[in-house]
């Protein structure tokens, strides 16, 4: 009797008649093997293979009590599989994603940027082949080469660790010259008074000044030389605040006409874009809108984005003037407000309103006074 | 004619016990018994298992004894094994033809 593989189907049956010899007996005259037997108060108990189930569910055994209590092998596992279907998947799609994003390159830090923004770096990372999802097999050190030469960065260090790529540089340190650098005006305001303690002074009281003017040099001139100094002023002026907006009767507003289109899909796995279908937009004045819809985020992070181009028209609308006039100047003096710095007194406010062919000009004018301490360390 | 069976097997160097219709039990071990071209089971239970064969009834006596497998012909005990005798459903010696 060769012993049977494991995984293959067998059923247990559960025989309850009084007689379980002449049962056994009338089983195997039928050609039937019968595995672990087990005589119980209850009955008999005993298992058969997937061939011989075949034979018995042929046979007519309706004379003898029995019943189908269990089964084992492929069916059994295929049960259990079943029962846990999620997690079958889940495990099948992280072993899927393990063998696909193995040695992948999925992130990118850079570490070590005080004075730019480090989308320059990732940005000249993506010219020279390292994109996300590309195989890590780089020449790390043409890429730290390359990096120090574009960015004239002192020190450039470029590791992988794991799916990521860890980018550490230090900037280099700044021209000393310039710390020399001339006081600059910060807001358009008016010189009420202006005492200068080193460097050269370049306006004078009462001197309208815009914001970026210079209002002392960093230097003294010295004969024809000059001589540079950390400029150190200060500064009384008064400081205008204004925004002004343009009010109308008649506007045109852009309106939706009901119909869109779809622009993008993109599925995203955390923050990686794993799959992306463009689409061409039918419509020649459109507004894009996106939808962002979280598949799973039990186990995986999945994410659908789609974008849709609606369609859009002019409409000439006709409004009541003067209530949008006053709506505009409340609206302005909003924003002039939040413009002004705290603990800054406001010494007047003008509201003006110029009209003009179909509707007003509205502006809003703060006048403030502020003290200016400028003071630079070399 | 068992006689001139086993000429010819031994002539043919055949395994006469594997192709033999005659009644074998096979103890395997210390738990484990083999049967082979018995008639049929009169009696099962978990310490006395009674077969009958051409040569009569045979009685194994144990404890714990299990029928691992059975089918027409063949039939694989295990359990605590005491004894193997020849013997009737009631305890009663048959005669051997």
């Amino acid at each position: 009797m060769a012993k049977k593989k494991n995984l293959n189907n067998n059923y247990i049956i559960k025989y309850s008649g009084s007689n379980p010899n002449n049962f056994i007996n009338v089983c195997r005259g039928h050609g039937l093997t019968l595995n672990n037997i087990v005589k119980g108060r209850d009955g008999l108990q005993f298992g058969l293979s997937e061939k011989d189930y075949k034979i018995w569910k042929g046979l007519d055994m309706s004379f003898y009590p029995h019943e189908l209590v269990g089964y084992g092998g492929r069916r059994k596992l295929l049960t259990w599989c079943l029962a846990r279907i999620g997690l079958i998947i889940g495990l099948c799609i992280g072993f899927v994603l393990i063998l696909v994003l193995n040695n992948r390159l999925l992130q990118v830090h850079v570490l070590g940027l005080e004075n730019m923004d480090k989308s320059a770096v990732i940005d000249y990372l993506e010219s020279q082949g390292v994109n996300k999802l590309s195989k890590i097999n780089y020449d790390i050190s043409q890429l730290e080469d390359g990096l120090a030469r574009e960015f004239d960065f002192s020190l450039v260090s470029i590791i992988t660790k794991g799916n990521s790529l860890v980018v550490s540089v230090k900037e280099s340190l700044p021209d000393i010259s310039d710390t020399y650098a001339p006081i600059t005006a910060d807001y358009n305001m008016v010189i009420k008074s202006i005492s200068v303690y080193s460097g050269t002074q370049m306006v004078e009281s009462g001197d309208i000044v815009y914001k970026g003017d210079v209002l002392v040099e960093p230097y003294y001139q010295k004969g024809e030389n000059k001589v540079y100094v950390a400029p150190c002023a200060d500064i009384i002026a008064s400081v205008y605040f204004t925004e002004s907006v343009e009010v109308l009767e008649k506007e045109l507003v852009m309106q939706r006409t009901g119909e869109y289109s779809l622009v993008s899909v993109i599925v995203s796995l955390g923050s990686n874009e794993i799959y992306r279908s463009d689409y061409d937009v039918l419509y020649s004045q459109y507004e894009l809108q996106s939808v962002n819809c979280d598949v799973t985020s039990i186990l995986l992070p999945i994410k659908i984005s789609k974008v849709y181009a609606y369609q859009v028209e002019e409409v000439e609308v006709t409004k009541d003037i003067e209530s949008s006039k006053q709506e505009a100047i409340t609206r302005l003096k909003d924003d002039v407000y939040r413009q002004v710095p705290e603990s800054v007194q406001v010494l007047d406010e003008e509201v003006g309103v110029v009209p003009i062919d179909g509707g007003y000009i509205v502006s809003v004018c703060l006048t403030t006074e502020m003290r200016f301490r400028y003071q630079l360390h070399n | 004619m068992n006689n001139f069976i086993q000429e010819i097997v031994d002539t043919c160097k055949l395994p006469f016990g594997e192709i033999s219709k005659d009644f074998k039990i096979i103890w395997i071990g210390i738990g484990s018994l083999y049967i082979c071209n018995y008639r049929k089971l009169v009696d099962y239970n978990t310490d006395r298992i009674v077969i009958s064969t051409a040569y009569g009834a045979i009685e194994v006596v144990g404890d714990n004894l299990v029928l691992r497998q059975i089918n027409k012909g063949e039939m694989i005990v295990s359990g605590e094994i005491i004894s193997i005798s020849r013997g009737g459903v009631n305890g009663k010696k048959e005669k051997s033809k």
